[in-house]
């Protein structure tokens, strides 16, 4: 009858869905954050590794916060993150076994060539202290990850708390290149790692309607980190996988293809491996 | 606003050259769909059809629940599924966390209520006499079940497309069971909200054309079926 | 002929708080044509559906030649058959629509002949109609396919209700040629219901009447329900009805009772024994029929339908106002 026939053509799709779906290759799930994923870096240097190394790189890219607890909760296997003091906590919490610096580059105040607030050449606490005092929109990640905890430390460091519930703050709670965005269309100032703002001013031609205004010292630093986990944590990771991936990153090849990562003439990343 | 023009453009480059990319996050988007439109049509038209058809204790209450349950949150379901799945999860030895298999679980939460309550009111409105008259023409149990499962065909057929639409059209399980992996996971909105994210509107754009034109497929092909 | 087809005790089926059957006890004889009459909500429908073990009684016994049945049973299912008061056609074409029994039955003999039959035996042509949707059909066309499906099985006892009730003139007539046509068969029953109760008496062999759930002995021409009043002055009882009108009654022994008078004591005029009592009322309708003496006057009373009989030449005009008269001792409680 047409009604069995009906129902067997049903059951055969979803079984072969389920079977495609559920191919396993050797692979490794790393956690990272936004900006290694928005500037095309990982899609630059995935092939290259796969090519070294056999073992395919699967990654989700979000906050730095949400990435250091997926490794909590022992769901990826290695973590590739920007928050230093979280990372040195993450290790002592015994979530992570050990990190190794792969890269830096620095973060910057951007802002409108108009510059309203007239931070331009400032030192970043003089600069946060006078966009605070003129109440200018300042739009902040808002999303707990390695750019925005560094935000906030910068405030504390400018003097007084950082701002949570003013006004000019604005919190968007998405990643680095949307809150660029967000930034332009507001008319106000961000801090962002330097890979993104470059990647940001490549899509507009090399003619963003933001500009570094605020740069330099080592407090801006943004160091990378790669983290492996904790196997006492998680007895379940591919610590084996995420090793390898460790050390090629900071192998020479690894090192070299991120000081060649260039967009508008300009490194996005400095490699920094010891 | 150009982004808008040029997203169009961008959606016949892509369709017509056939982008790997957007190909592979089409192909992700339909597996993760129709696995779990399948499983939700197992679960759902037998669920549906007894909250419809037949009268019992508490079957108000039942169809309470399940309306409620359309309500539920995506981001939400992706919170409940990664809560489970996660290797610290009741089912992380699963391993089923970033697959496609994990994203259909998500996705056959929000599905089963559609189907069940579209289900449960097709055979509501469902003619009585069409009982009556299998019956009377000799049908027994089993032949009354599948004889009134295929009158109500368009009905289920119709039911499988709305949920057809949420699960293709959901972001919030995708992203976070997920994980927007590339060549994986990555789905086609999964796919707009990180070009969104990253400032690249026209291809975002594109790619909800894309979907649409999957959508339009999907219907055209669904009505040619019913005649 | 008189061979017992089916035996109800004490039968009972209740929806919701409504008893459309109420401890009903019956008998019905195979062979030809029984009709069975009653007021709206009267219970046939439900009767119908229990006699073609559709539903399973509330309380109470069916036995199907002399043997207790159930729905779903195969001693019955394929024996017999319903048709429900609307026919209801499966989204098919009208050719499935017909052979769906027999795909029910997994008989796949000669199944084209066989639908063709059955349905030129309902008047419709095979080429024409086998392939319409039934969306495509009149209200008589999709009840003669429904009929067709039913006389496709050929089953033993085939059960109607009210085949034609929403029907036009030329498919009535074809309808009742087929069941006259089946029921003329060796060992084939027809039951069925009409509100029609001198087509019903027309094409029926037996009719047996219908009231509140039970059979009753004979056809009622007037029907009231409670409450009753009794008049302080006089002390007799009436039944109140529209702008104060007045029917009397006997002193009813309940509040809610139901006062049933059979059609046969009703008359025109007013009576002369010593406990006849009358009342006024408006003709309706007079309705007479092809060789018989009697026509069938349908009227209101107070608001209340009243049936009766009489003879051709008494009949009043439509319109008219006259006076119903019966002896109060042949009105029964209910």
């Amino acid at each position: 009858m047409i009604q069995k026939r009906f129902m067997v053509g049903i059951l055969a799709v979803l079984v072969s869905v389920a079977v495609a779906g559920s191919v396993h290759a050797k692979a490794l799930m790393m956690a990272t954050t936004t900006s290694t994923d928005n500037t095309g870096l990982l899609d630059y240097l995935a092939p290259e590794f796969t090519k070294d190394t056999g073992i395919e790189l699967k990654w989700t890219s979000v906050g730095t916060g949400k990435a250091l607890k997926l490794g909590m909760n022992c769901d990826v296997d290695v973590l590739l993150v920007h928050a230093p003091p979280a990372e040195k906590r993450y290790i002592k919490d015994g979530y992570a076994e050990s990190r190794r610096e792969v890269m830096f580059n620095d973060f910057v105040i951007v802002g409108p060539a108009a510059d309203p607030a007239g931070v331009q050449g400032l030192t970043v606490a003089t600069a946060l202290s006078v966009i605070r005092e003129r109440g200018k929109v300042f739009v902040s990640r808002g999303d707990n990850s390695g750019t925005n905890k560094k935000e906030r430390l910068l405030w504390k460091a400018a003097g007084g708390p950082a701002p949570e519930k003013e006004a000019w703050y604005v919190q968007t709670g998405q990643g680095m290149l949307s809150t660029l965005n967000i930034t332009a269309e507001r008319g106000g100032y961000t801090m962002t790692d330097r890979g993104t703002y470059i990647k940001y001013s490549h899509q507009h031609g090399g003619k963003p309607p933001l500009n570094v205004l605020v740069e330099g010292g080592v407090i801006l630093k943004n160091q990378y980190s790669v983290l492996i986990l904790n196997s006492t944590n998680c007895p379940a990771v591919q610590k084996d996988l995420a090793q390898a991936f460790s050390a090629w990153m900071a192998g020479d090849k690894a090192q070299g293809l991120i000081a060649d990562f260039r967009l508008l003439g300009m490194a996005l990343f400095t490699p920094n491996a010891q | 606003m150009d982004f808008i023009v040029d997203g169009f453009f961008r959606a016949l480059v892509l369709l017509i050259h056939g982008d790997p990319q957007t190909l592979s996050a089409v192909a992700t988007t339909l597996k993760a769909a129709s696995l779990s439109i399948g499983i939700s049509l197992i679960m759902g038209v037998p669920a549906g059809f007894c909250l419809g058809y037949y009268e019992f204790r508490g079957k108000k209450t039942a169809r309470i629940i399940v309306d409620t349950m359309l309500a539920l949150p995506t981001v939400f379901i992706g919170l409940l599924v990664y809560a489970f799945l996660s290797n610290r999860g009741p089912l992380g030895g699963w391993g089923l966390l970033f697959t496609i298999p994990a994203i259909s679980v998500g996705q056959t939460i929000l599905a089963l209520p559609v189907i069940t309550a579209l289900t449960a009111s097709t055979l509501d409105s469902l003619d009585q006499d069409l009982r009556l008259t299998l019956i009377s023409l000799g049908a027994n149990k089993r032949q009354l079940f599948f004889t009134t499962l295929w009158e109500v065909r368009y009905g289920i057929v119709a039911a499988a497309m709305t949920a057809m639409g949420r699960v293709m059209t959901e972001v919030g399980i995708s992203m976070m069971v997920g994980g927007n992996i590339k060549w994986h996971t990555r789905t086609i909105t999964t796919a707009i909200a990180l070009e969104t994210g990253k400032g690249m509107f026209a291809e975002g754009i594109a790619l909800g054309l894309v979907l649409l034109a999957i959508a339009l497929v999907v219907n055209v092909s669904v009505s040619v079926f019913r005649r | 002929m008189s061979r017992t087809l089916y035996t109800l005790s004490g039968v009972s089926r209740c929806y919701g708080a409504d008893r459309a059957l109420d401890c009903c006890t019956l008998t019905l004889y195979g062979g030809g044509i029984t009709g069975i009459a009653g007021p709206n909500g009267s219970g046939k429908s439900t009767l119908l559906k229990l006699l073609a073990f559709i539903e399973s009684p509330d309380e109470g016994s069916i036995f199907f030649q002399g043997r207790e049945e159930h729905p779903f049973s195969s001693a019955v299912r394929h024996r017999v058959t319903l048709m429900p008061q609307t026919p209801f056609l499966m989204r098919r074409r009208v050719f499935q629509n017909v052979s769906y029994g027999l795909a029910l039955k997994k008989d796949g003999e000669a199944v084209e002949a066989r639908v063709r039959q059955s349905l030129s035996r309902v008047g419709l042509d095979f080429e024409k109609f086998a392939g319409r949707w039934p969306h495509e059909l009149s209200g008589g066309e999709s009840q003669r396919v429904a009929l067709a499906a039913r006389l496709i099985l050929d089953p033993e006892v085939l059960i109607l209700d009210e085949p034609t009730a929403s029907v036009d003139a030329a498919s009535s007539f074809l309808i009742k040629n087929a069941l006259l046509d089946f029921a003329a068969k060796p060992g084939k029953t027809v039951i069925l219901t009409s509100h029609d109760a001198s087509w019903l008496e027309d094409v029926s062999d037996t009719v047996i009447f219908f009231f509140r759930g039970r059979q009753v002995p004979e056809k009622t021409g007037l029907m009231l329900f409670g409450p009753f009043y009794e008049d302080s002055g006089s002390g007799v009882w009436v039944k109140r009805g529209e702008k104060g009108a007045e029917i009397p009654v006997s002193s009813p022994p309940h509040a809610e009772s139901v006062a049933a008078v059979p059609e046969r004591c009703l008359q025109l005029g007013q009576g002369d024994g010593g406990d006849a009592v009358w009342f006024r009322a408006e003709v309706r309708e007079v309705a007479r029929r092809k060789g018989s003496p009697h026509a069938q006057v349908t009227l209101i009373g107070a608001g209340f339908p009243i049936t009766l009989s009489c003879p051709v030449g008494d009949a009043p005009d439509p319109g008219a106002m006259v006076d119903v008269t019966y002896p109060l001792t042949d009105l029964q409680w209910l």
